[in-house]
């Protein structure tokens, strides 16, 4: 083995395979850093090139993009609070309030340090695992599954915040969401009203982009501020790259946790880079024993979610090297590039073959070390971003948003979907309902049901609970996981607790009561359709969620109508009442905004997002942010380019077939 | 070139009438394929950029096969124009179809190239309005599968008749594996429990390698790659049957391509001493060339002009004559997809709504009883 180690390693720095590593480097820090490309779009485009390369340059170029791109997303969710890619949802929780504070920086020493740390120790569990790693891998069947997504909703507890019954209750109207689409065990569509585009169910990237980058930019441009709230000379000391090295040797052991926690959820074929972030940031949360500063600038909430999301990458290599079983597009993309080499899958690659095998774990490790370093160095420039003005940021940020989302199906519906979600996750922001758990049930709904419904399948209704041992461990782990987060809710807490600015936090009962009426009415038209479903599969997940669901939301609904006769009261009357709430809410500046976005989207019908996007741009620069027209003309010209250019002609992407331009 | 072809249209109407009206004469034939030939002679792509439009995600197998199939094609039409490829999932495979059949410019610059939608055309199911008899028909790649199974019960092709509670995994119970599998099993007479949901043919792989599942339909390219070396390497699987493709006279043939592992008609044979026969395998025969024989299909938006068409589908062809196209098809697939050709496509894909009565009501039950 040590052999083929060491002939992996003279592989992987055979001439020209360096010179691939790091144009595929490159290339896989541009896709992470730009919103809504991914790992797997990069490798499919990347993946013909390679048709007439020899075998170890290819899989230099192509694992040089595969590793690093969960590295680069890092970029956009600690900036701009909008993850890059769906490896780094959790990351956003407290790398943006890090770079709000002026601490970009710092969340950018620590997301690169383990991001290189989790690569590394990925691919070296990836060396050592590969021999021995079967039967940890076949110990998981569709049981194992359906326990292990329903453990991670469990994180629901320490993402709610201080709100743990909205939480769940935002987590049901998640995974409701994932019943839109045709179910996969009865064929038959569910939720889709007529509407072509939900019939293969909501695309996760407009959902996620929508709910959290919209609100975000929504209050940059209403508050007029940078993102960082504090000017670069009153940002809090201990807010440098080098701080954030530091932070990492701080939290030494929970990097090695996270970076374990990544490389062996990676083995699980199906567990995919969305899930494993979420899962380390419940970690680090759980095993913290000061919790106040999560969601607040918690350093330990990026570096868990960075750790284990790029360990993970080299962990979903085991099943597909040896296995032939890619357990996510990207990886079924390497399986294609394998074949295509003319290698195969299974136990020729870890005997005649191995040498290859091991120039692939060196190949990771490398690239997580070098686009570490790259991005260390261009850290120093980009946090200065966060200093900016406001309304410079938030144009450019938009297109990139909305182009981001526009990859997801070449739709419309995508835009639709992302400003749904967009002025959901607004209203939810406001009114004190947090909108992590939402992405935890879509990320984990589908898991769960498919798994649920093969589960009894193949092992019957009921006895599958108790008769496998790796169910009950994960029972008694989701057992102790719920017991202490009702202690977590019911313990008393400090006054001064600083979760109070986390997700959940806000306090405006008469906001949430149009979100919580909103639940509802999605609640009630779900509840009336599936009892329409005739096949008990199709309508049993969709029941239950509505069944756990409705109860907490009467709940919510009742003290949300307590709070705003306590409010109204408080406030001598219903007017004055809901004029504060709306000034606390900036709900008029907000709706102006997504007025300039509705204006937007009726342009792009009448003329297509290549003339739309930069008519916003211009028109948001010059009467919302009152620059003067040359700057505003050409950062619209800039943004024309970039949709036309880089979305159009470099990524091919469709655009809307307008009624005037075509 | 072909932007001109707008503005010309009612000339080439005008010659299509006259053509129509020289159809009377006895050397018509030979006159309509001169002319054919001179119009496709005259239609150059030089300088033009073909959008190939695929309805899958990029990185799927859908987007590979049409993105490696692209850059072969391009070589062989006349004025080797630019292939891009553009992705427009959605509606479960069948937007990209809608939208050629209502959106697209029908002037040869725009093609669908996508796995087909033939058992929701059959099944009327909801999304799909394009009607594949309207859109001419390009040309095709099928896409050989074959099925396996587990040894604990099974060691021999036979034991499959006597063996007790087989699991069958699939997709979901319109699935063309799922329906293809369950018709076979159900011809055979064998004792199995179908399990359905599994995300695709790796996830279904996935469970058999677990032992959960016995009973796989995938592709033969899985087969080769990932099945053969690991579980039939291991002797903890066999080979049962592969899908055979059927001729021009709705007859069922073995697949070269399949070298090794015998036709459904083969193995029924083998293993019940007598040809196949009963109502599901006149079901299963009535079904797979319309949802089987043609998984990769090239359609061009309705109204695209015949000429344009022909140089299409010429070039389609010449592709999967290609050696060169051969050769990287045999390392991506394991073997060249066997090609087919517009004639029969066109027919197949016309056969797609002339359902019998009696076979929509079978298939609809067939699949709601498993619902």
């Amino acid at each position: 083995m040590f052999d083929g180690m060491l002939q992996g390693l003279v592989l992987a720095f055979t001439w020209p395979s360096p010179l691939y590593l790091v144009l595929g480097i490159l290339l896989g820090i541009w896709i992470g850093a730009v919103p809504g490309l991914g790992g797997a779009v990069g490798l499919a485009l990347m993946l013909p090139f390679t048709f007439g390369m020899d075998t170890a340059p290819a899989f230099a170029l192509l694992l040089g993009m595969y590793a690093v791109t969960s590295t680069a997303d890092s970029i956009s969710a600690i900036m701009f609070g909008i993850p890059g890619t769906v490896a780094s949802q959790a990351t956003i929780l407290d790398g943006y309030p890090l770079a709000k504070k002026g601490q970009a920086a710092r969340a950018f020493g620590a997301a690169y340090t383990v991001s290189a740390f989790g690569g590394v120790v990925g691919a070296l569990l990836l060396a050592v695992s590969l021999p021995v790693i079967l039967p940890f891998i076949n110990a998981f069947g569709v049981p194992e599954f359906f326990m292990l997504s329903v453990l991670g909703l469990t994180m629901v507890g320490v993402l709610s915040g201080r709100s743990l019954l909205k939480g769940i209750t935002v987590a049901c109207f998640g995974l409701l969401l994932t019943t839109v689409g045709y179910a996969d065990t009865t064929g038959v569509p569910r939720f889709y009203f007529g509407i072509d585009y939900l019939l293969d169910g909501l695309p996760m990237i407009p959902i996620v982009l929508g709910l959290f980058g919209i609100p975000e930019l929504m209050e940059l441009a209403v508050k007029g501020t940078s993102i960082s709230r504090v000017a670069p000379q009153d940002a809090e000391r201990g807010g440098g790259l080098l701080d954030g090295i530091k932070d990492v040797l701080r939290y030494r052991w929970l990097t090695v946790r996270s970076a374990l926690i990544g490389t062996y959820v990676g083995m699980l074929p199906g567990l995919g880079a969305a899930i494993v972030d979420w899962i380390a940031y419940g970690h680090a949360v759980q095993s913290a024993r000061d919790k106040s500063q999560f969601g607040n600038g918690d350093i330990r909430g990026v570096i868990a979610p960075e750790t284990a999301n790029n360990a993970h990458k080299a962990g979903a290599l085991i099943p597909t090297v040896a296995f032939g079983i890619p357990g996510s597009i990207g990886t079924a993309i390497l399986l294609g590039a394998l074949v295509i080499k003319g290698l195969r899958p299974g136990p020729d690659m870890l005997t005649f073959d191995l040498p290859l095998t091991f120039s692939m774990v060196w190949e990771i490790a490398i690239a997580n070390v070098i686009a570490a370093g790259l991005l260390l160095f261009f850290a120093r420039h980009i946090h200065k971003l966060a200093f900016l003005p406001g309304h410079l940021i938030v144009p450019g940020v938009m297109t990139v948003l909305l182009m981001g989302t526009w990859i997801a199906t070449n739709s419309i519906g995508d835009w639709w979907v992302a400003l749904a979600m967009g002025t959901i996750g607004y209203l939810m922001k406001q009114g004190g309902w947090p909108r992590p758990p939402l992405i935890l049930a879509l990320v984990l709904g589908a898991l769960m049901e498919n798994n649920y419904q093969l589960s009894t399948q193949i092992y019957g209704e009921f006895a599958w609970f108790y008769t496998r041992p790796v169910v009950v461990i994960i029972e008694i782990l989701i057992a102790v996981t719920v017991a202490l987060a009702f202690w977590g809710v019911i313990k008393p807490k400090p006054k001064d607790d600083a979760s109070e600015a986390g997700e959940g936090a806000a306090v405006n009962p008469l906001v949430s009561l149009p979100t919580t009426i909103l639940i509802g009415l999605s609640f009630a038209v779900a509840w009336w359709l599936t009892g329409q479903f005739e096949q008990r599969a199709t309508a049993q997940f969709p029941h239950a969620i509505l069944i756990v669901g409705m109860p907490l939301l009467l709940a919510i609904l009742i003290n949300d109508l307590r709070a705003s006769r306590a409010a109204i009261n408080a406030s001598g009357g219903v007017v004055h009442a809901w004029s504060v709430a709306v000034r606390k809410a900036e709900l008029p500046a907000s709706l102006v905004f997504i007025g300039y976005l509705l204006a937007m989207f009726a342009l792009t019908y009448l003329v297509g997002q290549i003339v739309a996007l930069p008519l916003f741009v211009l028109a948001y620069l010059m009467t919302w942010g009152g620059y003067r027209w040359r700057l505003s003309l050409a950062y619209a010209a800039g943004a024309a380019l970039m949709v036309w250019g880089f979305y159009g002609q470099l990524m091919g992407l469709l655009m809307y077939d307008s009624l005037l331009l075509g | 070139m072909l932007r001109a072809y707008k503005r010309i249209s009612p000339v080439v109407m005008a010659l299509g009438f006259a053509t129509f009206a020289l159809a009377a004469c006895d050397n018509a034939p030979e006159q309509q394929a001169q002319q054919d030939q001179q119009a496709q002679a005259a239609v150059s792509y030089e300088g033009e950029t073909i959008t190939l439009y695929v309805g899958r995600t990029p990185g799927s197998g859908g987007d590979l096969a049409a993105r490696m199939f692209a850059g072969h094609w391009q070589r062989h039409i006349p004025g080797e124009p630019t292939i891009v490829v553009r992705n427009l999932p959605g509606g479960g495979g069948t937007r990209v179809f809608n939208w050629a059949a209502e959106v697209a410019d029908a002037d040869g610059l725009h093609v669908v190239f996508s796995p087909t939608a033939g058992i929701e055309a059959v099944l009327k199911e909801p999304g799909l309005r394009a009607n594949f008899a309207e859109m001419p028909f390009v040309g095709g790649l099928m896409s050989p599968n074959m099925a396996y199974v587990r040894t604990e019960q099974v060691k021999e092709p036979a034991d499959l008749l006597t063996a007790q509670g087989l699991r069958f995994g699939g997709n979901n119970p319109i699935a063309r594996f799922d329906l293809l599998g369950r018709l076979a099993l159900d011809a055979l007479g064998v004792d199995y429990q179908y399990v359905t949901g599994f995300q695709g043919g790796a996830d279904v792989f996935n469970a058999v390698r677990r032992g959960e599942l016995d009973i796989q339909v995938g592709s033969l390219g899985q087969y080769r790659f990932s099945i053969e070396p690991t579980l039939v390497a291991e002797g903890a699987a066999i080979p049962l049957w592969h899908n055979p493709g059927t001729n021009e006279n709705g007859e069922p043939y073995p697949l070269d391509v399949a070298e090794g592992i015998p036709s459904f008609e083969q193995f029924y044979e083998q293993v019940k001493g007598e040809p196949p026969s009963g109502r599901e395998y006149e079901m299963l025969k009535w079904i797979l060339p319309r949802v089987n024989d043609i998984v990769y299909a090239a359609i061009a938006p309705p109204g695209t002009p015949d000429d344009v068409v022909a140089v299409l589908q010429e070039s389609f062809a010449a592709v999967t004559r290609d050696p060169v196209y051969q050769e990287e098809a045999r390392k991506m697939y394991g073997f060249v997809l066997p090609p087919i050709g517009a004639q029969l496509g066109t027919q197949l894909m016309r056969s797609l709504y002339d359902v019998p009565d009696d076979v929509a009501t079978f298939l609809n039950n067939y699949i709601d009883e498993v619902r």
